[in-house]
This record gives C-alpha cells, structure tokens and sequence, in this order.
C-alpha cells in the first residue's frame, strides 16, 4: 500500500531527528492518521451546529443564538487559572469580561449560539453511561465500535488530495461501499441489544433500508468505474482532469447526461444510507422515540452521532469524487498541479472539504424540506425507481462508450500521476450529441408521460389503513 | 406501463422542487431580513417579546383599595387565595394578608372581572424566579406589611410612592433611594411581603404553623379515637351474636 509522499516526508523528517528507521515509518503514519480523524470528529461537532443553524435559516427561526459567550469566557479564565483561588479567578473573568472589545465579541459569540459547540461537546462527555437492564452487554456496547469503525475505516480512502492522503490503493471504491454496509451489523447490535422494541424496529428498518440503497448505489460506481477504467478513487479523479480553464468541464457530471441522473441517484441513495431526514427509519423520533439509539446516553449516544456524521462526509466525499472532479478546482487546475506537494495538498484539500461540505449542506437543507417517505414508500424508491433508472443509464453509458470507441487499455499520465485505464475522452461533437440527443428524448418522454401516464395509485392496504377500515 | 413509471419519477421530482424552492424562499427571507416575518421566533431573553392586548400576567392587587370582600377568593376556581382580614383600631377592616400562590394560579382572569373595587389587576408580568425574584427593584415586591409591623408609619405620599414601586418596579435613582430609606428606618425588614410570604415574619409563620399543625393533629385523634370508637361498638355485637 502506498502512503503518499506527505507520509514519507514526516518519516524522513522524523529520521533525521534521529527515530530509527522502522519506527519512524509506522510513527509517521500514526501522525498522518491522527489528522483526518481529527478533521471527522471537529467536522462532527460544527456540522452538528451548521445543522442547527442551516435548519434555522431555512424554517425563519434563529436556531442556537444565546449559548453563552460568557460561559466559554468563564470556561477558559476558569481552565487557563486552575491554579489561583476562586475568588480571584472570579475577578480575573470580570476584568477579562470589562476589557475594551470583549464585549462586542462575547456579544457576537453568544448572538451566534457559538458556545452551543461546546456545551454539546461537554454535555456529551460527561453524561452518565447507562446500560439498560436485561440488555445483552456485548452487543450493546459492541455496536457503537462496529458503526464508528465502519465509517472511520472507509474514511482511510478519501483521496484528500494528489500527495496528501492515507492509502491509495485500487480497488477503492469497492472497499468504501463494502466497508460501510458493515455499519448495517453494528446497527442491527444497537436495536437487539438494546432489549427495547423501538431500538429492535429501528434497526431491522435500518438493515432492510441500507441493503436496499447499497444496490444503486453500487451501480453508480459501477458506472463511474466504467467511465474511467479504475475503481481507484485517486484514478476516477485523475481521470476527470481537464487541461483547459474551465475544468470543469472535465468532470463527470458534465461528460454525460447519464452522470447527471445517476448522481442525483446516488445522492438519494447516498442520503438513505446515511439515514438522513427523508429516509431516517431508524430513528423516526416520532414513532420510535430515538431508534436505535433509543437507550443510548453519554458518549457512547455521542460515538453513535459522531458515526451519523461521519456517514455524511463519506457520501459527500465519495459523491464529489465520482461527478464533481473530486479535489480538482472548477476554474483552472494545471497552476495548483504546478504549486509544490505541501501547497498543493493544501488548496486542494481546501475544495474537496469545500465541495463535500456543500454536499452536507444540501443534505441538511433536504431534511427541512422533506417530510419523512412510508416504509412502502422508501422500498419501492429503491427496487421500483432507482435501481432500474441506474441500470437503464449504466446500459445508455455502455452504448455511449461503444460509440465512442474506445477498447483495450490505455496507459497514460494525467495530472502528475500514472493511471493504466481504459480513460473515455470524446471529442467535443460526440459530447454535444449524446447531450442534445438525451436531452431531447427525456423531454419528449416527460411531456408524454406527463400527457398519458397515470399517476400511480396508492396501494389499497396502506389507503386502507390510513383512512381507516372501509373509506 | 413505462410512461407512468416516467411520470411517477417526473412527479417525485417535482415536488421535491417545489419543497426546495419554498424553503429557499424562507432562507432568503431570512437572510434579507424580509418578507412575511423574516424570522418567526424571537431572541427571547436579549428582545423582550411584545405581548398580545389583553395579556394576562402575574396578579398585582392595589392593597390601598382593598376592601378585603374575598370576592377573588370565592370566585377562584382553584383557591389559590389566602386572605386574612380583622378589625383595627376597633372600627375598620383591615387586611392581615392576601396572598396569592402563584403556582396554583391558573391565570384565568376570573378575579379581577369579580373584584368590586377594581383593585386586583392582572399585570403583563410572566417571569418570576420563585427563589429569587429579581427585577429592576432588585426584588419583587407585592404586598404591604402590617402597619404594627413597620417601625415608622408612613404618609398617604409615601404609600402613593411605594404602590407605583411595586406596581412598575423602581424608574430612577430617586425611587431606589426612597426604597433604601424605608428600609432603612424599618430596620433592614422589608416594610413590604415577598410573593407567598404574606404579612408574617418567619418567627410568626413558625407559630401559626405551630398552631395549626397541634390542631390539626388533636382533630385527626380525635377522628381516630371515634373510629376505634365505632370499630369497638361494631365488634361488640358481633362477639355477642356468635354464642355457639
């Protein structure tokens, strides 16, 4: 497994202060792996206000405005003078707080609900822990590892940047969707283990839902894969590379109409497996008081959350690396290949958080718009619509590609980097075509659909039932 | 068949636009701060919210009026007046405490329409700290002392004064300093009761409870000792009927 050059720099860093060779390798490593985990668990805890803040905005409210600038001002006097009796610390903070411009800032801190951060983050960590009685302890308490690590493994494949990342390796993709479907066991472990049938409901609904999503999805990369011959993260983005100006136009999104719809197929089906707003069966509060995180509390309810996020920006990342040209700038990207590694890895993890930070932010907006679907509903979303929408359009891009005429491998150098891929690069009349052509049919479709096809009816058990007996 | 699978898509994804396009509108509104209401929700405790007309708040009785008629009493649903009135200076009524416990009441608003004397007003005061209650006073003060009480008898200008006081909370530096003046001549007691304190000092409230409990504890054995009382007379007649 490659670690990337940043990996070797810290080793080579680490030696010459004179840390023996193996154990410089592996210190270098831990060092580089401390960093994006530290990134998912802060990301957590601002998403975490940027959910209630974005929600606020989009339904008029003001959402967290008054958790306290003074309580973080008397947190830190408090924490940084540990040391000195209470009561001069009592007067240290209220010279600190009468200071010229403390004020105003304490004012800001507080308008924002900025404290609301860390008062969450304090809550969560000193709650008490509660095992619930007749609750089976190893599962109970085993389920949170299993979804944290779910999703922090697949965390290893985010290609943060051209020479700064964790691993790179060539079968990416594939890993990151096997890895997360293993969060469906520890989901499963949180609602039996919990010894209460609203945790049990919610994670068979969770299991039935995340198997279903796991299918279009996978298509989607299936597609993708395709498209750029590799399933190697860092290969479908370099793959997306575009010399010109506007390179945007280089990625995926823009290459076919058939990433068009398929990303708006693996958002919805990225969105159901993080369990998000439309799709949150495992945790319906209104039905099911929290799901399976019903007898959670404490940290370990926090691991659960911080997992939830953690879901989320592995679906932003992935999906800004299958369409969106993954780290790749819109406007212009040969001057940031040309920068030196430590400024490139930096600009172009700047826009990849930029891009899969947009992506959540879509995701939290969705969720203040969406009312939650039926279970009948969210299944047959899956098996009747998505699935065989991604496969109609992994078909149309497998034709598309034949037309192209594109066979056998290609080895080729793009963006600095080796990449041995079958790399489609239609001429610019192929594009346009495929483009107007689709376009054209869709749209005769839609009007005649909309003209002829009939609105499906609502199935008679669920009318039945929710109109009650014969209505 | 395939075109109502197109159409039920078509639709799905219209109607998400529609959701899309309404919260947008909001979050515009929010952001230009206009439209229908920018912001719904108030920023409670920095914005005071404004009250609708005819809000009904904390009751704030004008004791000067008081004729102590207990019509409130009688007309509360949930008693959760304590009135005590007796004669002094062998002529007039006066009253020894009213209390009102604020957290039985249900602010109804019942008393103040059966009040003859339009002394018992509902204010548009909602928040009370029960231990204790600061307002711009420092503290909130409702009801007056016994005038046996109070060190220094007051003028009919300073009941004027300590009534507006209590009613609206102290304006100025000039009303603070009348406040610490009664105070002061009254010996650091407070000439007027906190909210369910009443007239009573604590030593006296130890007393009448005193007095109350030892009543209420010689009514239930006597309760209790006709019971047994009865259960003996109702034991005696069966012993009897069963001579066999």
């Amino acid at each position: 497994m490659n670690f990337g050059p940043v990996q070797q720099s810290i080793a080579a860093s680490l030696a010459s202060w004179g840390v023996p060779h193996s154990g410089s390798e592996l210190a270098a490593l831990l060092i580089l792996l401390l960093i994006p985990f530290g990134v998912a668990f802060s990301i957590a805890g601002v998403a975490q206000y940027f959910e209630r803040k974005v929600s606020a905005v989009v339904s008029r409210r003001f959402g967290p405005s008054t958790a306290g600038g003074e309580g973080i001002l008397r947190l830190v006097v408090n924490l940084a003078f540990f040391f000195l009796p209470a009561a001069t610390r009592a007067r240290l903070e209220k010279t600190v707080a009468n200071l010229p411009g403390v004020k105003q800032i304490l004012f800001v801190v507080s308008y924002l609900g900025l404290g609301q951060i860390v008062a969450d983050g304090v809550k969560m960590f000193t709650k008490e822990d509660i095992l619930p009685r007749d609750a089976d302890r190893v599962l109970f308490r085993g389920a949170t590892y299993i979804l944290l690590l779910a999703s922090f493994v697949a965390l290893v494949a985010m290609p943060i940047s051209q020479n700064f990342y964790l691993s790179d390796f060539s079968v990416a993709a594939l890993y990151v969707s096997a890895v997360t479907g293993v969060g469906v066991v520890g989901l499963l472990m949180a609602g039996w283990g919990s010894n209460n049938k609203y945790s049990l409901l919610g994670g068979v609904r969770a299991v039935a839902q995340i198997v279903s999503y796991e299918i279009p999805i996978a298509l989607t990369i299936a597609a993708v894969a395709m498209w750029s011959g590799t399933l190697s993260l860092h290969g479908m983005i370099a793959a997306q590379y575009h010399p010109g100006f506007l390179s945007f136009l280089g990625w995926n999104l823009f290459q076919s109409p058939f990433f068009l719809i398929l990303s708006v197929v693996y958002y919805t089906a990225g969105l159901a497996e993080c369990n998000r707003t439309p799709f949150d069966f495992s945790e319906s509060e209104q039905e099911l008081i929290g799901g399976v995180g019903t007898e959670y509390s404490g940290l370990r309810w926090g691991l659960i959350f911080i997992a939830e996020y953690t879901d989320m920006i592995l679906v932003g990342g992935i999906f800004a690396s299958l369409f969106l040209g993954g780290y790749q700038s819109p406007l212009g990207e040969q001057w940031i290949v040309a920068l030196p590694p430590a400024w490139e890895a930096l600009v172009h993890g700047a826009i990849f958080c930029v891009k899969f930070l947009a992506s959540i932010g879509v995701m939290m907006w969705l969720r203040w718009t969406l009312p939650r679907f039926r279970i009948d509903q969210v299944m047959r979303l899956a098996w009747v619509r998505l699935i065989p929408l991604s496969l109609i359009c992994l078909f149309l891009l497998a034709a598309s590609m034949l037309w192209f005429g594109h066979d056998g491998q290609v080895a080729q150098v793009i963006h600095g980097r080796f990449v041995s891929s079958l790399v489609v690069r239609p001429e610019g009349w192929q594009t346009a075509s495929v483009w107007g052509v689709t376009i054209l049919v869709v749209a005769v479709l839609v009007v005649l659909a909309k003209k002829f096809g009939d609105p499906k009816p609502m199935p008679e058990d669920v009318r039945k039932a929710l109109v009650g007996g014969e209505g | 068949m395939i075109l109502s699978w197109i159409r039920e898509l078509v639709d799905g994804l219209q109607a998400t636009y529609g959701g899309v396009k309404e919260t947008v509108g909001y979050a515009r509104d929010y952001v230009k701060g206009e439209g229908l209401g920018s912001v719904v929700t108030t920023n409670y405790p920095e914005v005071e919210p404004t009250l609708p007309k005819g809000y009904r708040g904390h009751l704030f009785n004008e004791i000067t009026k008081c004729t102590g008629c207990k019509s409130c009493a009688r007309s509360c649903p949930i008693d959760c007046f304590q009135i005590e009135t007796e004669l002094s200076e062998g002529t007039k009524l006066h009253i020894s405490r009213f209390d009102i416990d604020l957290s039985k009441c249900i602010y109804c608003g019942l008393c103040e329409n059966a009040c003859p004397h339009d002394c018992l007003h509902m204010t548009t005061d909602y928040q009370v700290d029960p231990k204790n209650s600061v307002n711009s006073l420092g503290k909130r003060y409702l009801f007056r002392r016994r005038p046996d009480q109070i060190a220094e008898k007051l003028t009919t200008q300073d009941m004027t004064t300590l009534h507006r006081i209590t009613a609206q909370g102290a304006k100025d530096e000039a009303d603070r300093a009348f406040f610490d003046r009664i105070e002061d001549v009254n010996k650091g007691k407070s000439l007027i009761g906190l909210y369910g304190e009443g007239f009573w000092t604590p030593e006296e409230k130890a007393h009448v409870t005193a007095v109350r409990d030892e009543k209420k504890r010689q009514k239930e054995a006597a309760l209790k000792a006709e019971a047994e009382a009865k259960a003996m007379a109702a034991q005696a007649p069966g012993a009897e009927g069963n001579p066999s």
